[in-house]
């Protein structure tokens, strides 16, 4: 017995020995994702080639290269087959034949599109790149096909700043097609506020009339298939940002997503927000040390610093910097809010506290209606060390900064949670909330310079950065 | 009458009368056919009672204490082609006389098992029938099936046009057919192929003695240790086909002094790029067998074996991809991934078997034979799944150049499929730099409210379906031969078997986590509750080796019993059976989908039917060489549950109509059997009625999986089977095999769509116009002319040539319904161009196989030990290389209705492989 299942075993020992020699391999190599640019170079503007179009499609026969950034794309469903992009000279729309192209090209990414072989047409007076004419149009050229795409496509960095022109509805012209612009104070027309933004059911699109408080109109139009055709459109005033479109001589507008539509404020028309206006320095200066009540009748305005989309912020909050200072807002009730960076905003103080959380001045409960957008304004930031942060931190608590030559480290490699900061002169916590969008980013070796926001938790003096643009 | 009476009466009287137990002898000698030399160590059994002997030197045996009776008596032998005789015993010794055998061609079951290609539809159920039951039959003594089942079956050829589920294939008694769709899964114990050879076959009507069997036949292998002789074999075989490599060792005890036996085998199957490109295959096979031989009555067997496989598939495509590759072997499933060929379709297996058997030979002319089985593992199919990101298949027909409408572009897209490999292929460094960019926020993840998840989303993920079942199985059977007469056998049988079906994530390709969504309910439904796979977990995060997607169970129950009597006159045998089946399933959700949060989860309604089967027959033998037989059969089939549930993925919903589908077959033969000539021509009738069959694909224009049940199918195969066999001159031998049968849809069949997506019926109870169209089948006409030569130094060589023809492409059904064609004119070009069926062009092979077998003893005298043979076989299929032979192909099952352009979704084809070759080399003692 004991010679068989010797035997037996040698047989399983056998095949194991001479089969391993020859097992398959099975975990796969993970390809590197790059997102750097290629080493290519424009040669011709957007606003070049768009000044080629004469009224009939043509194919572009040189080697002309074409550099820009993706302003838009189809994610929401509102864009569809449809890569558009911007240089600093005009936007162009490129039709191609193909459903989330976002996953490739998202907003933000550089592309270079050698037009050799592509052709230059129009629809309805908006100015396309296509892959052929279109049967039986002069103008008209076809989508191409997404398998050929990256014939003429190369793919570059990501993540690129794409900064909307700030324009009025009749300041629009055709110069601006295919461009991001915002439009600030302006309001969905008084007939269309009932309305979603389309039609999901049918999935038919619609036209929103919107317009400024001196009658200027213009039209949102929104596709059915738009993953927000169901939302119900904003009633307020404020701002749009959009791509800019043309279909014959209306002005349109696409957004890429609801937070591109910022219509928060009260409608043209109606009473701005009352009572005495205060600096933020004077209001911080109402803190008696313990919660105290801001008397009624007052109002602060200011520019907001802090980036709700970028998530480095809890929902409810917001910072607001005027000449004087800064401070942190909180809205009540687990209000969410969508006030965006850089919008200038008055604040009516009815009904508020100041109140130390964690040691850092706040203004508490603010209403949504108690906010109104009064415009787009920007805050230069103070150009400091850390050192001197430190020192002033009591003055300059909720305002910007600007650090140059720091480097940023940290354990993980990424933003997330408690970074140093160091510029030569001290070192300072740059902290990462692990809900930021761009907490599991890296950290770039060497030296930066960064924006952000003076901030502390408790005895923790500390930097906030609000997006990745603040890092240089 | 009166006198025939008397006849009958007088039979059965001299029976009985002659019915006192006494016992005789059988002696009897084997000689090899082709050197006429004696052949030794060949097995002789008696079968029903299982008396064994071992023929000597000079080829001779005796069996003793054999009771007077009639019996088939098995020569069986290593590499030696299994005989059978009949014998009579009714005197105290009996002379069978000389037998001759001949060596097994080679080893024509590993040749079959492996050279029909693993193959995947695009989506799935959407492809042809593609089992093929080529395995089953082989190495069998008769001259039609051995062509027939290894030469035809390289060519998709099946039997009388039957899909595998009618055989019933066994092992020790105990039932491999799966519950839920009566097919074999042969990879369950491919690369055993040394310990699978004994197999009792009973083809078509044939009676046998362990079964009732389907409708197309029944074999039962002998995988106990008991029935393998005392060897050492390892072997290597070299190929292109389905692996490259294969190694295997087997040692067999024997049947030892203490009674016990023990067989272990082992093999490795290998192969980095088989026949088809971006297909590799990993193979593992065990086997374990002991049998104790308790008293002189009781046989307790154990036997054990599992093949873990991982393996790459291929997938059919349409010809215009095929013709942008320039390869009718194109594979669009795999694609480079840093340099290294990576296929998306992978299967994976590992179903243990455990058999304990036990054999009861109760007194010399009865026996009974009781076994459980006990099977569980998982298999699983591997496949990319995407959410909001661009179909990465590069066969999607939106992106070919016939979907392209303008001619320059169509002409760029033309040029880079055609001249770019990596375009023709899945683009993987594409789909991980998708998942890379792809940050992303979800709120309330898992159903927590303020959990919040940030990170990488895959959009693309390889996911595997998996299938995990258990399946027990209580067999037994009695055989007695009455008054040496009536041979009576009769069984029981119960299985119970539960599959839990669900989805994995294999790799989230460079992402963090997947998100358990249903994106096609996203775009239907702006809520997010419908979207829910899991609405009891919703927002669910997925990682590696989570389960998604769907999760439910299919349960069934299934008992049967059967009888059979055969009555052995001299001119004349009769045999009449009879049996019935219960069969019990049902479905269990075990997640409530957000679409239909009321009949997903839980048990659904429960089916019960009940199966009878009777079956009868007649030989009559003209004399010792001559037959001829009768056979006839009728059944019923309950559904198979993968048929009855509409949408199982989805919810509890079924076909309106749950019938039995009805099986009637007749069959009439004709056989002769002489040492140098052998002969048979078989025709057959069979009719399958009310038949119901499920078929699943992706609609484009529902944006949902949708499910496609027929209903009252009816259809017809009958044809004819030929063979001949001679050995015309010292070794010189030629045959003749041809196998014709049409098979037909006889009766309109009603098409329900359903889809996976919402409740509504998309199409109900359509009639399909499918009267007197060919079932797709393969080949429906298959002939091969061979000659060989077997040597008597060992040697043989022999070589077939081939025709194949009447092969039809599978019809999609839609395109035979009114909708279809409303408003054409009939007859009219397009309106003949979606209704009429594609046929196939015939098509011709040449297939060459030799063998030598070395016996070391006569080179090397003083090695220890007994005989020691080195074998050498090779088999070269296609010799002339005909890749142009396309076996079968299907249309897909979308259709065009808004320009009604039947190539939009163009058929796919399976093409048989070019020249392929097999080399096994063996050594033995």
């Amino acid at each position: 017995m004991k010679s068989i299942s010797k035997k037996i075993s040698s047989i399983f020992l056998l095949v194991l020995v001479l089969a391993t020699t020859g097992c398959i391999q099975d975990k796969f190599d993970q390809p590197p994702v790059n997102g750097s640019d290629p080493n290519m170079q424009a040669t011709h503007s957007i606003a070049d080639i768009k000044a080629m179009y004469a009224g009939s499609s043509f194919e572009v026969t040189d080697d002309v290269i074409l550099k820009g950034v993706i302003n838009a794309d189809d994610k929401t469903g509102n864009f569809y087959k449809v890569i558009t992009f911007q240089d600093s000279t005009a936007g162009i729309a490129m039709r191609v034949d193909g459903n989330s192209l976002y996953a490739t090209y998202p907003v933000g990414r550089r592309i270079f599109v050698k037009l050799k072989g592509l052709y230059i047409g129009e629809y309805n007076g908006m100015i396309q790149i296509g892959g052929a004419k279109t049967a039986g149009s002069n103008t008209e050229v076809e989508a191409i096909p997404s398998s050929i795409l990256e014939n003429y496509v190369v793919k570059g960095s990501l993540n690129n700043p794409v900064n909307p022109i700030v324009i009025s509805i009749d300041q629009l012209n055709n110069s601006h097609q295919n461009m991001l612009i915002r439009l600030d104070s302006v309001e969905i027309a008084a007939s269309d506020t009932a309305l979603t933004y389309a039609n999901y059911v049918t999935q038919t699109s619609s036209n929103i009339n919107v317009k400024d408080c001196n009658s200027n109109s213009a039209v949102m139009r929104n596709s059915g298939y738009a993953d927000f055709a169901s939302q119900k459109l904003p009633d307020g005033r404020g701002s749009i940002t959009a791509i800019y479109s043309v279909f014959g001589s209306t002005k349109q507008l696409l957004i890429r997503n609801t937070n591109d539509v910022q219509l928060n404020g009260p409608r043209c028309g109606t009473a701005p927000i009352q009572g005495t206006l205060i600096t933020i320095k004077e209001l911080r200066n109402l803190f008696t040390g313990s919660n105290t009540a801001v008397p009624a009748g007052k109002k602060i305005r200011g520019v907001i610093i802090s980036d709700y989309m970028a998530q480095n912020i809890v929902a409810q909050n917001l910072i607001i910097q005027d000449q004087t200072g800064g401070i942190a807002v909180r809205f009540g009730s687990n209000y969410a809010h969508s006030f965006a960076m850089n919008s200038e905003v008055e604040i009516s103080l009815d009904g508020t506290t100041l109140t130390k959380f964690q040691e850092l001045l706040q203004l508490q409960y603010i209403e949504p209606t108690a906010v109104s957008v009064i415009g787009v304004g920007s805050i230069t930031p103070r150009q400091a060390t850390i050192q001197q942060v430190s020192d002033s931190i009591n003055s300059w608590e909720s305002t910007l900064v600007e650090i140059a030559q720091a480097t940023i480290t940290n354990a993980s490699g990424t933003y997330n949670g408690n970074a140093n900061a160091n510029d030569g002169t001290a070192t300072m916590v740059l902290f990462t909330r692990a809900a930021a969008t761009f907490a599991s980013s890296p950290i770039p070796a060497g030296q930066v310079n960064f924006k952000a926001v003076v901030s502390r938790y408790n005895s923790t003096k500390q930097l906030q950065l609000r997006n990745l643009n603040d890092v240089q | 009458m009166k006198k025939l009476h008397l006849i009958l009466l007088s039979i059965f009287l001299g029976f009985s009368l002659n019915s006192l137990a006494q016992n005789g002898q059988i002696n009897g000698k084997t000689y090899d056919v082709f050197s006429n030399k004696p052949l030794k160590d060949i097995k002789v059994m008696l079968i029903p009672i299982g008396i064994t002997a071992e023929t000597d030197e000079e080829g001779n045996f005796t069996l003793n204490d054999v009771p007077y009776g009639k019996y088939t008596i098995q020569y069986s032998g290593e590499e030696m082609i299994t005989v059978t005789r009949s014998v009579q015993v009714n005197d105290p010794i009996v002379n069978i006389g000389n037998v001759p055998m001949s060596m097994v061609t080679g080893d024509l079951q590993t040749i079959s098992d492996d050279v029909v290609p693993s193959v995947t539809g695009n989506d799935d159920g959407e492809s042809a029938s593609d089992n093929n039951i080529s395995g089953i039959l082989s190495a069998s003594r008769d001259v039609y099936l051995n062509v027939a089942s290894y030469t035809f079956g390289q060519a998709r050829f099946n039997l009388r046009g039957y899909r595998s589920d009618n055989f019933q294939v066994m092992i020790n008694g105990i039932t491999m057919n799966e519950l839920e769709n009566n097919n074999v899964y042969w990879s369950n114990w491919g690369g055993l192929n040394d310990m699978f050879r004994y197999r009792d076959n009973s083809y078509g009507l044939e009676a046998n003695n362990f079964t009732i069997g389907e409708v197309g036949g029944a074999s039962n292998t002998d995988a106990t240790a008991y029935s393998q002789r005392k060897q050492f074999r390892a072997s290597y075989a070299l190929s292109n086909r389905s692996y490259t490599h294969r190694l295997m060792a087997t040692y067999s005890t024997g049947v030892l002094k203490n009674g016990w036996a023990f067989s272990a085998s082992a093999s490795y199957r290998v192969a980095n790029k088989s026949y088809m490109p971006g297909t590799f295959y990993d193979s593992w096979a065990y086997f374990l067998a002991a049998s104790k031989k308790i008293g002189e009555k009781n046989f307790l067997h154990l036997t054990v074996f599992g093949v873990p496989t991982r393996r790459g598939k291929t997938a059919p495509a349409v010809q215009e991809m095929l013709d942008l590759a320039d390869d009718n072997y194109y594979n669009p499933v795999w694609g480079y991934q840093e340099g290294k060929i990576r296929n998306s379709r992978v299967f994976k297996s590992h179903q243990p078997t455990f058999i304990l058997s036990h054999v009861y030979n109760i007194d010399k002319t009865s026996s009974l034979n009781t076994a459980i089985g006990f099977q569980f593992g998982e298999t699983s199919n591997s496949a990319l799944n995407w959410y909001n990101a661009p179909n990465p298949n590069p066969d999607y027909y939106r992106n070919l150049p016939s979907n392209q409408a303008d001619s320059g572009l169509a002409a760029q897209m033309y040029e880079l499929y055609s001249q770019i490999e990596a375009a023709r292929q899945i683009n993987w460094a594409k789909l991980y730099e998708v998942n890379a960019l792809s940050q992303d926020t979800i709120y309330d993840a898992d159903g927590i409210v303020g959990n919040t998840v940030t990170g990488k989303r895959s959009r693309y993920v390889v996911e595997e379906r998996v299938q995990r079942s258990k399946d027990f199985t209580f067999n037994t059977y009695y055989n007695k031969i009455f008054k040496k007469v009536v041979e009576f056998s009769a069984g029981l049988n119960y299985r119970y078997s539960q599959s839990r079906n669900f989805k994995r994530i294999n790799d989230l390709l460079g992402g963090d986590y997947f998100v358990d969504l249903n994106q096609f309910a996203e775009l239907a439904f702006q809520d997010n509750v419908s979207n829910q796979n899991n609405i009891e977990t919703p927002n669910r995060i997925v990682r590696e080796g989570d389960e998604y997607g769907y999760n439910f169970l299919y349960t069934h129950h299934k008992a049967g019993a059967w009888a059979q009597a055969k009555v052995n006159f001299k001119k004349v045998e009769f045999f009449g059976a009879a049996g019935i089946n219960f069969v019990s399933y049902w479905r269990t959700g075990l997640w409530k989908t957000g679409l239909f949060p009321d009949n997903s989860k839980g048990k659904s309604e429960v089916f019960n039917f009940i199966n009878p089967t009777v079956k009868g027959g007649v030989t009559y033998k003209i004399n010792g060489r001559n037959y001829i037989f009768a056979n006839a059969s009728y059944m019923t089939r309950a559904p198979y549950i993968f048929n009855v549930f509409l949408s199982p993925n989805t919810r509890n919903q079924t076909a309106s109509n749950v019938v039995n589908e009805q099986i009637t077959s007749t069959e009439l033969g004709y056989t002769y059997n002489s040492p140098r000539v052998k002969i048979k021509a078989v025709g057959y009738f069979t009719q399958f009625l009310n038949g119901t069959e499920t078929k699943r694909y992706w609609h484009d224009q529902y944006n949902s999986n949708v499910n496609q049940t027929m209903t009252n199918i009816d259809r017809q195969y009958y044809g004819g089977e030929f063979g001949v066999e001679g050995n015309i001159y010292k070794g010189f031998g030629m045959n003749a095999v041809m196998g014709i049968g049409q098979g037909k849809y006889i009766d309109r069949p009603n098409l329900t769509l359903t889809s996976d997506n919402t409740s509504e019926i998309l199409l109900e109870n359509e009639t399909v116009y499918f009267k007197n169209f060919y079932t797709a089948t393969g080949p429906q006409w298959a002939n091969s002319l061979g000659v060989f030569y077997n040597s008597p130094k060992y040697w043989f060589v022999r070589l077939n040539a081939n025709w194949y023809d009447w092969i039809f492409v599978e019809a999609n059904p839609i395109r035979r319904t009114g909708s279809a064609v409303e408003g054409l004119e009939q007859g009219s070009e397009l309106y003949d161009l979606i209704v009429d069926q594609e046929r196939l062009p015939g098509q011709f092979t040449l297939d060459l196989f030799g063998g030598y077998s070395w016996r070391l003893n006569n080179t090397f005298k003083n090695m220890k030990g007994g005989s020691k043979y080195i074998n050498f076989t090779l088999s070269i299929s296609n010799l002339t290389n005909n890749t142009k032979f396309r076996t079968n192909g299907f249309e897909q099952l979308r259709f065009d209705f808004t320009d009604r352009n039947p190539n939009k979704f163009a058929p796919k084809y399976f093409y048989n492989y070019g020249i392929n070759a097999f080399l096994n080399i063996t050594f033995r003692m």
